[in-house]
């Protein structure tokens, strides 16, 4: 089988198959070229301009490696044709997880309708679309190899990425490749945010952390583990977890301007939401928002803020690991100067509203825990336990941000200065 | 449910501080990071909104979102994540309530919470394993079993968790979700 070599530049040459191009060329797709990964950091970040199309290849690539990695490892893990069949199931995972984003990625999740999550827009366009019949052909042709017991089917993808089939408990260890403390999607946008983005926060020593990766079996199932040697890589991994949490997912003026983006959809979105049918749904792309941006600059505070980067500014933010006498302190502070302005000249920011791309402290016993194999115990460790750094990086993260307009902005940060010359002498 | 009750959808945040008001009220202990979530499930199956979107894992029915949100609360100061032996409880700070708006919850809402809090809220980490796992399984099942047997759902699970469950068990799980009224097709 002759395979197709992609230049990506984060890690190289990428192997594709003829059957995954077949995927990669298709209209849904495509679209991932327009889906912007990280939402409007490049107002900020100016480099930070690629998208989810090149993320997308770039986790097909490691969990293959991260896979193959453990297979070797671990002998008699599987047998050769399942082998082939989980990295091929691994690998459609990994190529369609992000189809189903919206417009500049998670910057407009929030105007999904009914409750749907991104999650699902995947379900449908993996489904619904071309992609399936790409799928199918795959499928079929596991099937001739292998049996009948190895055909994959979109409905295949879909449920083992979501968590709902139940009919073999490996499914469970391939997830964690793609969800746990340490997978192959964060893995990937780690070191792609972190090129993009012109910065050395997000680089880790992704070779040694790959060549560390094992498994063990328990019971009747297979847990995805790290050797005590990947001890460092996985530190250097949390921490760039953390600092690009600090200084890039959570800039000031990009979440502004992230909030600034749903405010607007939220307004001028047919009835306030993206369409719930998947083919309108694909219409949809960052280019099409911003074209709607530019024509409302004019007649819409948030466009006019986006497009002329009118940025509010930050008149208090807490520390990154505030106590409660900080977090009394930011609400004593919230409700002095709204009374002072008023809530409608006011904008309040908090970490909790992205936890999804913090660093967590994971106990032996979560679903999303990778243990670490140490030589001298039959017990398994987290990496909090193993690591005194990790241990603290991992405290809760509760930056809280306030925003004035500008009509305000040096006024309120007076009252604030004051606010705080009158604690320090109370103190 | 009735929408006309109250303004807005009750949110993933306010869900769970209702879980953990009403266990303090209750006098139950704060429970563990596992029995919250196997809670958060049953309610989930009485229809009590938002979906969490629970996936299988190791450990039975399982939702990252649910973990986000006890973090997002952790983050607020709402709750703390207290050390118990091998355990971690999800303990409500009292004294900070003062920053947590009322929830919209509707009566039914509150009724099947607290039906579930009632009737599951005292049961062990193991047992609402077995329970949430028998009823996430006879779930997936139902989809394309029909008619869906006790035989099938036994066996299900013991395909997902091996010996980990003796049949005994599995078919007491069984036949305590249908006393409560769980269905599955």
């Amino acid at each position: 089988m002759k395979e197709y070599k992609f230049r990506d530049p984060v890690h190289g040459y990428i192997d594709v198959r003829p059957w995954e191009r077949k995927i990669i060329d298709s209209r849904p797709f495509q679209r991932l070229r327009g889906i912007k990964q990280l939402a409007l950091t490049h107002l900020v970040y100016h480099g930070a301009e690629h998208t989810r199309f090149g993320h997308s290849i770039g986790v097909m690539h490691l969990v293959t490696r991260s896979f193959r990695s453990v297979v070797a490892k671990c002998a008699d893990l599987f047998p050769r044709e399942k082998t082939d069949w989980y990295e091929q199931i691994l690998r459609l995972m990994a190529l369609t997880h992000d189809l189903g984003h919206a417009p500049f990625s998670h910057g407009s999740e929030s105007v999904f309708p009914d409750g749907l999550e991104h999650e699902d827009f995947t379900d449908n366009i993996v489904m619904e679309t071309e992609i399936a019949d790409y799928i199918k052909e795959i499928g079929a042709e596991f099937t001739k190899k292998y049996g009948r017991d190895f055909d994959i089917t979109p409905e295949l993808i879909c449920s083992v990425y979501r968590g709902k089939n139940i009919s073999n408990p490996d499914f469970i260890f391939l997830r964690k490749f793609m969800d746990s403390e340490l997978d192959c999607d964060k893995m990937d946008y780690l070191l792609r945010d972190s090129h993009y983005c012109g910065v050395n926060y997000g680089k880790y020593d992704i070779d040694r952390l790959i060549s560390c990766l094992t498994a063990y079996k328990q019971g009747n199932h297979v847990y995805l583990a790290i050797e005590k040697g990947g001890i460092h890589a996985f530190e250097e991994f949390v921490l760039a977890r953390y600092f690009m949490f600090v200084q890039v997912y959570f800039h000031k003026t990009r979440r502004f301007l992230d909030r600034m983006l749903v405010d607007y959809l939220r307004d001028r979105l047919p009835g306030r939401n993206y369409p719930k049918e998947v083919k309108e749904y694909l219409e949809w792309d960052d280019a099409k928002v911003w074209a709607m941006l530019k024509q409302d600059e004019k007649h819409h505070d948030c466009a006019d803020r986006i497009i002329n980067r009118k940025i509010m500014r930050n008149v208090y933010e807490t520390p990154t690991h505030s106590n409660v006498h900080e977090k009394r302190w930011y609400n004593l502070t919230k409700k002095r100067l709204t009374e002072e302005f008023g809530e409608g000249q006011l904008l309040f920011d908090s970490a909790d509203k992205m936890t999804h791309k913090i660093p967590l402290k994971y106990e032996i016993d979560s679903e999303q825990a990778i243990p670490i194999i140490l030589s001298h115990s039959d017990k398994p460790s987290t990496i909090s336990e193993q690591s005194a750094i990790i241990n603290k990086m991992t405290e809760p993260i509760n930056i809280m941000r306030i925003y004035a307009k500008e009509n305000i902005s040096e006024k309120a940060e007076q009252l604030v200065k004051k606010l705080m010359r009158d604690r320090e002498s109370d103190e | 449910m009735n929408e006309g009750e109250r303004v807005r959808n009750m949110n993933h945040v306010e869900l769970v501080v209702t879980v953990l008001r009403k266990m303090s009220d209750f006098k139950l202990q704060y429970p563990g990071k596992k029995a919250l979530q196997k809670l958060v499930y049953l309610i989930g199956r009485r229809g009590v909104r938002p979906d969490f979107h629970y996936s299988i894992h190791y450990y039975g029915p399982y939702s990252s979102k649910l973990d986000d949100t006890v973090h997002s609360l952790q983050l607020q100061g709402i709750v703390e994540i207290v050390p118990d032996g091998m355990n971690h409880r999800v303990r409500l700070i009292e004294e900070l309530q003062e920053f947590i708006e009322d929830p919209h919850l509707s009566e039914k809402e509150s009724q099947e919470i607290e039906y579930v809090l009632r009737n599951f809220g005292t049961l062990t980490p193991y047992d609402l394993e077995v329970i949430t796992t028998a009823d996430f399984v006879a779930g997936e099942l139902g989809k394309i079993l029909k008619p869906l047997t006790e035989e099938a759902i036994v066996e299900g699970v013991k395909k997902i968790k091996g010996d980990k469950f003796p049949d005994q068990n599995i078919r007491d799980a069984l036949a305590v979700l249908k006393q409560h009224g769980y269905v599955w097709n």
